[in-house]
């Protein structure tokens, strides 16, 4: 399957040169086991730099105590008194973990990942076009109705029910994923850029409405 | 009385030495003794790698160890002993030095 | 244990240099009415003091005819009598170009250069200075306080800047700490600094906030504390909202009161003179009446707590919007937090008490003194950066950074409130056939338009081979460091040919600015540098009575009574110089204390070497010369 193959893509099997002491490194290492220097960040799945199984749940709890431990050893506040090198390395390993953990840490945003790594395709929601004429009748009436309400109390009840269905959404995408629907749970990915989408809106009404107020 | 041997180096210094060597990983001619003329009373041992041995350099080797010693640092441990020490906080080299007359307040310069 | 110095091996030439405890890291508060240094050994974080006990340092400077430099408590002292000579509440200009001030110029209570293109330039004293150059000076006298209190060299500190400080004020606080001599181990934001202090101090779990409102800033954080990480979730703020708001406020009711038609700097600085007194009294009390006299005319303002408290309504009411908006970027209800950390002097107004209080429903914490709080974390930070610690700060971007494009509308890059260190790159293309150079134009701000933001930096991607509109795939990177500092480049990936840009902020100092000025502190300082001396001569002499006082302890047996004696009036001499400050004084103990020793020394080295060549068992050999 492709994801499998992106998965272990041969990193274990190789080793590579550290840029320190020149000697033999594992290809997964942060640290060179012999001179200790720490290493650029390796290109490693988001999954796999924060230690974690790929999946759409992962436990939040668990994805924090990862990110937090592996910071905890590579932020650049540990290396500041280093060499330049090794100062850099921290940084692009810094850099690298922050990238992991916000793409992980936000469903929408795993589950576009997750499908990028399955292979899968999702349709662009920044483009004109919705495929699925179902989302695109529940977004134009979810839109009119946004511009229709003309209080703050009108637009809390549009949030608060968009808000549910991007709850509902992630419980979707978490069955969609488990059963191996890659095709449903694009649609989902589709449908959450959307409802978040409202959602901003609703929000940024709401913030208007009672500022006039 | 015999000229004493600028330098002896005692068992347990020379292990560490060639585990050290052995950790750097790449080839490695033997250590370094240098003075630097910066610090609080005036001078400071430095103790590094040698890649290689320089021209002037004094080479002393005992126990398996090669040392170099820069010629400006050679007549400030004249007569020392290299030691290697591990206590409960601390470890490192020493060096015994009967030559020294007075330190400075934090122990990490000396001067005669 | 032994007390033998132990050595380590090291690479070829990369011996540290001995005696790094000679020098220590510092944490430094550079506010916009006071600075605050400090600093933390072994975890235990202490303020430090000038020769008169005093912990807050004005961010004041006077500027004499004659080149001399004030700062501080002194230089607040002549705020009334040289009104043209001195600088107060520089940092609202860190980073800012001509054009953002001339709205508040008539508030300021300096004369800005108007010709100046780039940074804004004050005219001081017959001189025209950048903020740089002032808060540099600002900084110098923080570290002399500092080198002071603690007898050493303080050439490294952590810095804070307001969380919401842009690029180019970050840049600026850079500069001038360069321009002070004063090596920037970080740039930390002053509601994480705070954070840090207030947690490591009382143990707190959990989700807090913290409010800052200072002189010239607002800063409020969002942050989870969590066994030693903090990690900041949002934050928001206002780089030109603070208590120097409500001093303008009340100094303008006063001088409408009193009809003053011709308004100068000395009319103005004494109006907001007043009007600060009246704030501070204002918070213990309920009323009060002020005196404003100049021109011979005297005229009295009354002024209570309930009408300041709507004066300030807006104010307060600004501050509590973007608390409101921070929580929402945290995904946060008011009732999620903890606890809220009060920072800045201005938080001591009750009416600023009061909204944050009803806002998050708990009173709020000031358990640490809201003027220290922030350097005490910044000297927390400066130990965990030069000595190791077990807590981790990560802080965010405080605002959006994106690029032009087409229409002046602005593409986002980098989002705020993402974790920093962070990189992230765009694509763009050409769109015209042929097109071999590209305009980047980088902006920080949330708005949509250009026009709406603040423009950082513009520069040309050129060298790009000449292909179809819309082939060439330009990738733009977009680097924030720890510090909060942004570097961009930009690159063709086609062809792979490479152009790559770093960016300088648009009003920033440029590398031939900073030179020069690095030049003239040096030709300009000597008073500086004299001091400098005084005090490194001060810490070697010092020293060397420390060596020779456990050189006595231990072999004080080889002296005679009057040998002794004659070491002991030495040494007695170069305490007494030590507390002067003449260096030549200084320098001459020292040489005699190091004459009288001379022969002592000699003893020592003798015993030395006899005991070495008598074969003495190790042991004792390592007592004797081990000290």
């Amino acid at each position: 399957m492709n994801f499998e193959a992106h998965h272990t893509d041969g990193l274990e099997a190789c080793v590579v040169e550290c840029w320190s002491c020149k000697g033999p490194a594992s290809p997964r290492a942060l640290f060179c086991s012999v001179c200790g220097a720490v290493q650029p960040p390796r290109p490693l799945d988001h999954f796999q730099r924060l230690g974690l199984m790929p999946s759409f749940d992962i436990d939040q709890g668990e994805l924090e105590r990862h990110y937090f431990g592996f910071q905890r050893r590579l932020h650049p506040d540990r290396f500041a008194a280093k060499s330049g090198k090794e100062r850099l390395n921290s940084q692009q390993q810094a850099m690298a973990l922050n990238e992991s953990y916000e793409t992980l840490k936000d469903p929408l945003k795993r589950a576009a990942y997750l499908l990028k790594l399955k292979g899968k395709k999702v349709d662009d929601a920044d483009g004109a076009t919705i495929s699925d004429p179902m989302l695109l009748m529940e977004q134009m009436e979810a839109r009119e109705a946004l511009m229709e309400a003309d209080s703050a109390e009108q637009v809390q009840a549009i949030l608060a029910r968009t808000e549910s269905d991007i709850a509902y959404a992630v419980d979707d995408l978490s069955q969609a994923f488990q059963a191996g629907c890659l095709d449903g749970a694009a649609k989902l990915v589709l449908k959450m850029k959307y409802l978040l989408r409202l959602s901003d809106e609703a929000r940024g009404r709401k913030a208007r409405l009672m500022k006039g107020a | 009385m015999d000229r004493p041997t600028p330098l002896t180096i005692t068992d347990a210094a020379a292990e560490r030495v060639k585990a050290l060597i052995a950790k750097r990983g790449k080839p490695t001619a033997g250590i370094r003794i240098g003075v630097r003329s910066k610090g609080c009373s005036g001078m400071s041992y430095t103790v590094e790698f040698a890649d290689e041995k320089s021209p002037y350099d004094e080479t002393v080797e005992d126990k398996g160890v090669t040392v170099y010693i820069d010629p400006k640092a050679t007549m400030f441990i004249l007569g020392t002993e290299m030691d290697y020490v591990e206590e409960q906080m601390k470890s490192g080299f020493v060096f015994r030095n009967p030559n020294e007359k007075g330190r400075c307040g934090c122990g990490e310069s000396f001067h005669i | 244990m032994s007390d033998d110095l132990l050595f380590d091996i090291f690479e070829p030439g990369e011996t540290p240099l001995p005696h790094a405890d000679d020098e220590v890291a510092v944490g430094i508060d550079l506010g916009t009415t006071n600075s605050v240094v400090a600093i933390s050994r072994s975890g235990k974080p202490e303020v430090l003091r000038d020769a008169k006990a005093r912990t807050l340092i004005p961010s004041v400077v006077a500027y004499g005819l004659d080149g001399s430099v004030i700062v501080g408590e002194e230089a607040r002292e002549l705020i009334l009598d040289r009104p043209h000579d001195v600088v107060s509440s520089i940092k609202r200009l860190m980073g800012r170009g001509i054009e953002d001030i001339k709205a508040v110029a008539g508030q300021l209570p300096f004369e800005v250069d108007g010709d100046a293109s780039g940074m804004v330039r004050i005219k001081v004293a017959g001189r025209t200075l950048t903020p740089v150059e002032i808060s540099a000076d600002i900084l110098r006298a923080v570290r002399a306080q500092a080198e002071q209190a603690l007898g050493k060299k303080a050439p490294k500190a952590v810095i804070t800047v307001p969380a919401y400080f842009d690029d180019a004020a970050r840049t600026a606080t850079k500069d001038a700490a360069r321009l002070a001599g004063i090596e920037v181990l970080r740039l930390v934001n002053e509601p994480t600094a705070a954070a840090l202090a207030y947690g490591l101090d009382q143990g707190a779990e959990g989700l807090y906030a913290v409010y800052d409102l200072g002189g010239g800033t607002f800063d409020v954080s969002l942050l989870r504390m969590e066994k030693g990480v903090f990690q900041v979730k949002a934050t928001g703020g206002d780089a030109a909202l603070g208590g120097d708001d409500i001093d303008h406020m009340i100094a303008e009711k006063f001088l409408h009161e009193r009809s003053e038609a011709d308004l100068n700097p000395g009319k103005v600085k004494q109006a907001l003179m007043t009007a600060r007194v009246a704030k501070e009294c204002l918070t213990a009390r309920e009323a009060g009446e002020w005196m404003l006299e100049f021109d011979g005319r005297t005229s009295r303002h009354a002024l209570t707590r309930v009408e300041l408290d709507a004066m300030i309504a807006p104010l307060v009411g600004r501050t509590m919007a973007i608390c409101r908006q921070v929580l929402e970027d945290g995904g946060a209800a008011p009732s999620d937090v903890k606890g809220v950390v009060l920072v800045g002097g201005s938080t001591r107004v009750p009416a600023v008490r009061q909204a944050v209080a009803d806002l998050f429903g708990a009173m709020p914490l000031a358990n640490i003194n809201p003027d220290e709080v922030v350097a005490v974390g910044a000297a927390q930070q400066a130990e965990a950066l030069t000595v190791g610690s077990d807590t981790l700060l990560l802080d965010v971007t405080p605002l959006s950074l994106g690029l032009e494009t087409m229409g002046g509308i602005v593409e986002k890059v980098i989002f705020r409130n993402t974790p920093i260190p962070t990189a992230m790159a765009q694509e763009f293309t050409t769109y015209q056939d042929g097109q071999t150079a590209m305009m980047i134009h980088v902006v920080q701000g949330e708005r949509e338009l250009v026009s709406q933001n603040r423009s950082l930096a513009r520069f040309t991607l050129s060298g790009i081979p000449a292909m179809a509109a819309g082939a060439a795939r330009i990738r733009v990177s977009f680097t924030v460091d720890a510090d909060g500092l942004l570097t961009v480049s930009a690159r063709e990936m086609t062809t792979g040919v490479e152009s790559q840009v770093q960016v300088k902020p648009s009003y920033g100092l440029s590398e031939d600015e900073m030179a020069n000025m690095l030049k003239d502190s040096m030709e300009h300082a000597k008073e500086d540098m004299a001091a400098r001396l005084l005090a490194e001569s001060k810490v070697d002499a010092k020293r060397n009575a420390l060596a020779v006082k456990a050189a006595l302890t231990h072999d004080g047996d080889l002296l005679s009574k009057e040998e002794w004696g004659l070491i002991d009036q030495a040494l007695a001499k170069v305490d007494a110089a030590c507390q002067g400050t003449d260096r030549e004084a200084v320098l001459a103990a020292s040489d005699a204390l190091e004459l009288a020793t001379k022969p002592f020394a000699e003893k020592r080295m003798d015993r030395g070497i006899r005991k070495a060549l008598a074969g003495v068992s190790m042991d004792n050999l390592e007592k004797r010369v081990g000290e």
